[in-house]
Order: C-alpha cells, then sequence, then structure tokens
C-alpha cells in the first residue's frame, strides 16, 4: 500500500477526530468549541465534511489523468469516497438523534415538503448504489456500466450543493466557493477541460 | 455597592442560586460563587448610571428557567458583527455604549436627540423572564431587566396620525465588522418595525439589562426591543433611532425575503417557513441533546391575541 494511500485515508478522518475531541469535552463539561447548540454544530460540521471529501474524491480523476502513473490513486478513490458516504450518514445521523431528538415525524416533514431536505435526501440515498458498488468486485461484475453509475456522482455533487446553498440566509461566500471548486472538477471532465488537465503536461 | 464579577459566565444552577443571592444576601457573597466556567468569561459591567436601576429591578417570579449564561450570551444572531452565532461574542466587546445617543424623529411632538440615560435613568426597571423563539426554530429563556416599551415611547408624545413605529440599530463599520463584509445581502442599517398599538402593548419591552446585570454587546447592548410574541428578529438590538410614522416600515429581513419573514412575523406553528417548519423548536441549552418542545401561537403569550383580532395570520404573516 502506497503511503500516499495512508496519507489520505488520515487527511479523511481528521475532521472526525477533531470532532470527536470537541464532543469527549462537552461531555466532560470540559472547554470547547461547539457554541451555544452542539447538536446543531455537530450537524453542519458532518454535513460540510461529506461536501468536503466529495470534492476531494472527484479531484482524484483528474489527477490521475495528468499523473497517470499514480495508479494507487484509484484505491484511494474509492477509500475516499466511502468516507464522504460515512460523513453524510452521520451527518443524517446527527440530525434526526441530536437535533430531532428522534422525532421522526419532523424528519418525514422536511423530507416530503422542504426543498433543501428533499435535495440532501436524494443525494443521500444516491450514495448508496455508489457505495455498495464500490468494490472491486463489483467493478468487474459491472464493466462499462460501473463507470456510468459512478458518474452519478457529479449530479450528486450539484444535489449537496443545492442542499447547502437553499439553507443560506444572508452570506454566500462558503456556497460561492464550493460552487468555484465544483465548477473546476465538473469542467475538467468535460473533452475541453480534459485537453487542459493533459496539456499541462 | 460593589458591582458583581462576570468572571463567572453563568450556568443555570448558578444563576439562579445568584438570582437568591443577589436580591437577598449581597453581591459579595455572589461573586464568592466559584466559576463552572467552560469558556472565557465575558466582562462587561455597562454604564454606571445603569447600576442602581439593575440592582433595585422588580424580580420576576416566573418559574421559567433561564439559558444558561454562557449560552445567551455566545449563541447570538448580530449580523453587524458576523453571520456566525459565535461571532457576535468574538467581536462585539469593544462597543462603545456610554454615552448612547437615541434620535427620535417623525410624528411625534418631543422628538430630537436623547441621551439614553435620559430616558431610561428614572423609570423603575423590571425584570422579565421571556421565552424567546427565534425564526430559525430555536428557543431560549432570558431574564431580561428593562422597562415597558409604552412607558418610553410616551416620553416622545406621538401624534394621532403615527400608526407606526421604526427602529434602526447603529450604522458603524468601525466597531461592526459585520458590516464591512462585501458578501452581505443586508442593507444597513437594520430596520424594524412595529405598528403602534403593539409597541403599545405591555408586553413589548425595552430591555438594558439580562441575568441581573447590563446587556452585553452580543445581546444588543446598550439597549434592545424584546418583542417576545414575534421571532426574535423583531426585537432590534443597539437601537440608535425611533421613527414614528404613518406607513408600514420596510424592515430588513421582510425587504431581503418577503416570501419567508413578513413584516408581523408573530410565532406562529401552523405558518411554516418556506425552507423549514415552525411547528416545534429546539431549546437550545448547550446540551448536546437539546429538548424539542411544539412552538405555541404567539410563542404562548396569548394576551396580544386582541392586536389582531379579524385579521387572517396566515396572509399577514
Amino acid at each position: 500500500m502506497s503511503p500516499v494511500h495512508g496519507l489520505l485515508w488520515g487527511v479523511a478522518a481528521t475532521p472526525l477526530v477533531l470532532l470527536s475531541i470537541q464532543v469527549i469535552s462537552l461531555l466532560q463539561g470540559a472547554s470547547h468549541n461547539l457554541g451555544g447548540d452542539p447538536a446543531e454544530a455537530i450537524m453542519s460540521e458532518l454535513g460540510r465534511y461529506a461536501l468536503w471529501m466529495l470534492l476531494v474524491t472527484l479531484l482524484v480523476t483528474p489527477v490521475r489523468q495528468r499523473f497517470p502513473r499514480f495508479t494507487f490513486l484509484v484505491r484511494s478513490r474509492r477509500m475516499l469516497g466511502l468516507w464522504a458516504f460515512a460523513y453524510a450518514i452521520l451527518h443524517l445521523v446527527s440530525y434526526g438523534v441530536l437535533v430531532l431528538g428522534l422525532d421522526m415525524s419532523i424528519l418525514w416533514q422536511d423530507i416530503s415538503q422542504k426543498p433543501y431536505a428533499i435535495a440532501g435526501a436524494v443525494a443521500l440515498i444516491a450514495l448508496i448504489p455508489l457505495a455498495v458498488t464500490s468494490t472491486q468486485g463489483w467493478q468487474r461484475r459491472l464493466g462499462r456500466r460501473w463507470r456510468q453509475l459512478h458518474k452519478l456522482s457529479y449530479p450528486i455533487l450539484v444535489l449537496v450543493w443545492v442542499h447547502f446553498l437553499w439553507q443560506v440566509r444572508v452570506d454566500y461566500t462558503e456556497a460561492a466557493v464550493y460552487f468555484v471548486l465544483g465548477a473546476l472538477l465538473l469542467g475538467a471532465r468535460t473533452p475541453i477541460g480534459r485537453q487542459f488537465v493533459i496539456i499541462s503536461k | 455597592m460593589p458591582h458583581p464579577s462576570e468572571n463567572e459566565v453563568t450556568p443555570q444552577s448558578v444563576y439562579s442560586r445568584r438570582h437568591l443571592l443577589m436580591t437577598g444576601a449581597g453581591l459579595a457573597a455572589a461573586s464568592a460563587i466559584p466559576s463552572l466556567a467552560s469558556t472565557v468569561p465575558i466582562e462587561y459591567p455597562g454604564p454606571q448610571w445603569l447600576q442602581p436601576g439593575l440592582a433595585q429591578r422588580a424580580l420576576d417570579a416566573s418559574s421559567l428557567t433561564p439559558t444558561p449564561y454562557d449560552v445567551a450570551t455566545r449563541y447570538n444572531n448580530f449580523y453587524e458583527f458576523g453571520t456566525d452565532k459565535g461571532d457576535p461574542a468574538k467581536y462585539a466587546q469593544g462597543l462603545k455604549t456610554d454615552p448612547w445617543k437615541v434620535e427620535v424623529t417623525g410624528l411625534a411632538n418631543n422628538t430630537g436627540s436623547f441621551d439614553l440615560e435620559a430616558i431610561i435613568a428614572r423609570l423603575p426597571l423590571q425584570e422579565r423572564i421571556t421565552r424567546f423563539r427565534c425564526v430559525e426554530a430555536w428557543s431560549m429563556v432570558l431574564p431580561f431587566i428593562g422597562v415597558p416599551l409604552n412607558q418610553v415611547l410616551k416620553q416622545f408624545d406621538p401624534q394621532g396620525s403615527a400608526k407606526y413605529v421604526a427602529f434602526e440599530t447603529l450604522v458603524d463599520p468601525e466597531q461592526m465588522p459585520g458590516q464591512r463584509s462585501r458578501f452581505s445581502s443586508i442593507d444597513w442599517p437594520y430596520v424594524e418595525g412595529l405598528r403602534l398599538d403593539e409597541a403599545m402593548h405591555d408586553l413589548a419591552f425595552l430591555a438594558v439589562g439580562m441575568y441581573g446585570q447590563a446587556l452585553p454587546p452580543q445581546n444588543g447592548a446598550p439597549t434592545r426591543l424584546v418583542v417576545p410574541w414575534k421571532y426574535g428578529f423583531k426585537s432590534i438590538k443597539s437601537i440608535v433611532r425611533i421613527h414614528f410614522q404613518e406607513q408600514q416600515p420596510p424592515t430588513s429581513w421582510n425587504r431581503l425575503q418577503p416570501s419567508e419573514y413578513g413584516f408581523y412575523s408573530n410565532v406562529n406553528p401552523s405558518v411554516s417557513h418556506p425552507r423549514w417548519s415552525q411547528a416545534s423548536e429546539r431549546v437550545v441549552t448547550g446540551s448536546l441533546f437539546p429538548k424539542r418542545q411544539p412552538t405555541l401561537m404567539f410563542n404562548g403569550y396569548d394576551e396580544v391575541a386582541s392586536l389582531y383580532s379579524g385579521m387572517d395570520l396566515a396572509k399577514f404573516f
């Protein structure tokens, strides 16, 4: 296994470790930086990490096109994608358990009525088949269709961004940053974008 | 009389103990209570002229348990200091709040520029332990100290043609980093308003303190509205202008997003915000597992219902 793979694993796990330390501090009554509403803070941070990991995962293919000998990155992409999925699941679980206090009727109201919640729910559901088929076995079995299926990650990224955008009240800075990063990653996969990625060799 | 040390941030249990001590045994004992601080304390003594009034305030016998002080002072929406809930506590501490001028304009007989001290100092202060419901579906219980708003507005002798009263927050980008931000879509100053009969209702309150002390800057020092039957954003902070007028004033959130924030913005569990439900609320206490409770019409302050008799509150939300 490449040391880079291990390093990327560490990078992906770091937010969870740091957040866990904060939660432990809070539970022990020690100083923490989760603010006055820790439940909401944990939920929104986990969602943010899911989006970050999705962006990092989608960065892998352009990097491989630029550096074809980094074959080990194929496995890293799977690992990073699974981290994105894990953060998304933790995001939903923390919403249900911490923010809603397990009142699932509110969750259902949100998912059935509120556009931001629908976008988030669809994105999370769409991640499930990608996580399930992320193994090499499924990759072989599905052949060409595997690649088509996993291109779903781009519409998922758009949905996640919309899920974020529709909750902004005043300050669009962070949403604008994600828009630029997402647009670059999407652009890199277009025929013209691909030329740019390869030309810089 | 020594001012109580604010080195202690005040969790719930400590606040209620201190509450008793400050009314009974005196302040020296209060400062002996060990700090249970989990974060850096916020020190804000407030102006000298306010101290006698704060000390002699009429207490509220309500059995509501106030939100822990360190939560109430660190989880704030005050976009003049930044959009993050922690920004106001971080960036508002230098706000100069004394002396403080309030400009009174419009359809009133006694207009002009007044010192806050001249408006407030001779009125007896009272404590009101208030349920406070944010439009973002969370709530707190805050022990504000101040005066009924009508006692202040009457000083300006509004004319019969005045149907509304508008309030403005300070504009001072040097002191308020949020007003320097290029990405904020709010047009400063922050403006809020009430119908004059709403403003004259005894529940409409002008606060100058909370938790036995002066209002900290992040909570709207030196003076703010507390309109407990409306969503929190109606309770405008750090007021520098009061304007009496005949027409309904354009208010900040209503202008920004009219489909989401109405002029009235009465707490109403049956009118959902377009983006989220208002049927229930998270009781913010700093806990990892906040309690969720049903939201009540007018935030439970039914005595204001007569102000809206005959009005369709789903239309005038």
